[in-house]
């Protein structure tokens, strides 16, 4: 289980510092606030929704998508697991 | 239907006629004309009592509400102008709007009061407040007094207020009472937030013929799988948003899910729509008439086009915005600029008297008109299209940007030397801003680090998408910034 919490998490971090850093995100770490830190817009915020959607083979509920879901790498990286592993 | 002089005698007219019917959805709640009526009148009260009244200015800063919506006919009864805030933006950029335009009092919820302790402020726990008090008599302003400011991006550096009289506002209900012939079983959908212009359109309209307006919370406005779930569960008549949101919808709202037959209406303004995405948004929408609105905040809208079936959709052209609003006259200079004149206008900026005089110019008939900035064409069928800017105003997500206000934000950064900020048109047809940093020192060359800055000291809107670090920036011959250089790295 622990790597595959490493491995989702490396991947959203890829996923994150292409689309939205323009690869310049060295600095990322999995407790940066992606959505209260102004990293990822509400548009971004839904790209990365479908991204997870599509990669982790799981629908989010309306109410999901939400920042206390989706504002940092940990943060999503937990809740992926908790839906696929549920 | 009876042509009101001032904006709350709209609520005053609709409560009297139906004083049951819902005016206001929020939620699970719905609050009718005559509670909404009453509870104005009662908070209008309170205002009196403490000393504010006609001429005066009042902040209005809570999270969109029911709250909110007792608050601006409050102030509007009392014969004051109501100033809403950006709730979410940084809190120094709302002190200085509330200090510029010199509120009298901020009604805001206590747990955001204290960062204003020395300001004169009303808590709005209103229902507990409003109890005790009895409604006073009617306030003696002018339609053409001051009903509200609108706060917008200012190319000084700092946000100017566009300020709107009683006359001017119900210029454009008026006229979209015209247009789209709202009918007390209308269901208005309130998306965009209460200081931005959408808003006049989604309160005043639906409350003049007494219909329900739905109140979109913050959180639900930016997620389009909330969104199309209320849609549908409310059965929202009207729609009023920009293309971003529609786009949005369409993309990631799970649309085959919803059932929104409802819509009758669906209204855009605000940026440019592309054909391909209204064509997607249209395939689950198909029962609905689509209109693109367009006119700046200091003219509200001033030119519209249904797009119908006479639309060409195969040459998939950029939507045109349409002919002149029948309250107004357009003309469009020889350099391409549309300007607008009529009574629908803007007051002017609040306290800005150069902006004041390079906005506007009179003609030899004495007519005043108003300068949009905006570039148009005309189409041999005499519509119009929109081409772009003479300045540096942007549009994003339907905001308008100013990108010298971001670059005053960014110069204030301690460990940048100098920066420079230009947009350009992505390929999926949406603005992206670039923001080019020169830093003191190599440790503050971090997009993160450079937004987290930015969430401090700009609302969520103007945060430029990508940082791009430079050593130091190009310089003209003269010394200026060498913006052309600029665009060549983006």
């Amino acid at each position: 289980m622990a790597n595959d919490t490493e491995q989702i998490r490396n991947d959203i971090k890829i996923f994150i510092a292409e689309r939205f850093l323009n690869n310049a995100g060295s600095d990322l770490n999995d407790s940066t606030p992606l959505i209260s830190g102004g990293l990822i817009d509400s548009i971004s915020t839904m790209q990365l929704v479908a991204f997870l959607e599509k990669k982790y083979h799981f629908e989010f509920q309306a109410h999901e998508v939400d920042r206390d879901n989706l504002d940092s790498v940990e943060i999503i990286a937990n809740f992926v697991l908790s839906k696929i592993s549920g | 239907m009876d042509k009101a002089g001032k904006l709350y005698q709209l609520l005053d007219v609709s409560a009297e006629k139906a004083p049951d019917a819902t005016a206001l959805i929020f939620q699970q709640k719905h609050f009718s004309y005559n509670q909404l009526s009453s509870a104005s009148k009662k908070l209008q009260a309170l205002l009196h009592a403490n000393g504010i009244g006609e001429g005066d200015r009042v902040a209005i800063y809570t999270a969109k509400s029911i709250e909110f919506v007792i608050s601006q006919f409050a102030i509007l009864r009392a014969g004051a102008a109501y100033l809403p805030i950006d709730f979410n933006a940084p809190i120094e950029r709302n002190k200085f709007i509330i200090e510029d335009c010199e509120a009298k009092a901020i009604i805001i919820h206590k747990k955001h009061s204290t960062a204003f302790a020395d300001s004169f402020v009303f808590v709005a726990e209103l229902e507990e407040d409003l109890q005790l008090l009895k409604s006073k008599k009617e306030c003696s302003i002018s339609p053409i007094d001051l009903a509200y400011i609108l706060y917008t991006s200012g190319s000084t550096g700092r946000p100017k207020g566009v300020m709107y009289s009683h006359a001017a506002a119900l210029e454009f209900i008026n006229w979209s009472s015209d247009v789209f012939t709202p009918a007390p079983t209308d269901r208005f959908s309130s998306h965009a937030p209460f200081h931005f212009d959408l808003s006049i359109f989604d309160l005043f309209v639906s409350i003049k013929h007494g219909a329900a307006l739905v109140l979109i919370d913050e959180n639900t406005a930016k997620q389009p799988l909330l969104l199309a779930q209320l849609i549908a569960e409310k059965k929202i008549s009207i729609w009023y948003s920009t293309p971003t949101i529609l786009t949005m919808l369409s993309t990631f709202g799970k649309m085959h899910k919803f059932n929104c037959d409802s819509l009758r209406l669906v209204l855009f303004a605000g940026e440019v729509f592309s054909c391909n995405q209204f064509l997607q948004l249209k395939e689950y929408w198909n029962k609905a008439r689509y209109f693109n609105l367009y006119g700046p905040t200091e003219t509200n809208v001033c030119t519209y086009y249904e797009v119908d079936s006479s639309f060409d959709f195969q040459e998939k052209k950029q939507f045109p915005i349409g002919k002149c609003c029948e309250h107004y006259q357009a003309q469009v200079l020889n350099s391409g600029e549309l300007c607008i004149s009529g009574n629908g206008i803007m007051l002017g900026y609040w306290q800005a008297e150069e902006q004041n005089n390079t906005a506007f110019f009179t003609d030899k008939e004495n007519r005043q008109w108003y300068k949009t900035g905006d570039l148009v064409e005309k189409n041999p069928d005499g519509n119009l299209i929109y081409k772009g800017r003479i300045d540096r105003m942007v549009k994003r997500n339907g905001y308008r940007i100013e990108l010298s206000e971001i670059e005053a934000a960014l110069h204030q950064h301690p460990g940048i030397k100098a920066n420079a900020v230009l947009s350009f048109t992505t390929a999926e047809n949406t603005i992206a801003i670039t923001a080019f940093v020169s830093c003191i020192s190599e440790n503050d060359e971090s997009i993160i680090k450079m937004k987290e800055y930015c969430t401090k000291h700009l609302p969520l809107y103007m945060i430029p998408n990508n940082f791009i670090f430079l050593k130091s920036l190009p310089q003209t011959a003269s010394n200026k910034i060498d913006y052309q250089q600029l665009k060549q790295l983006i």
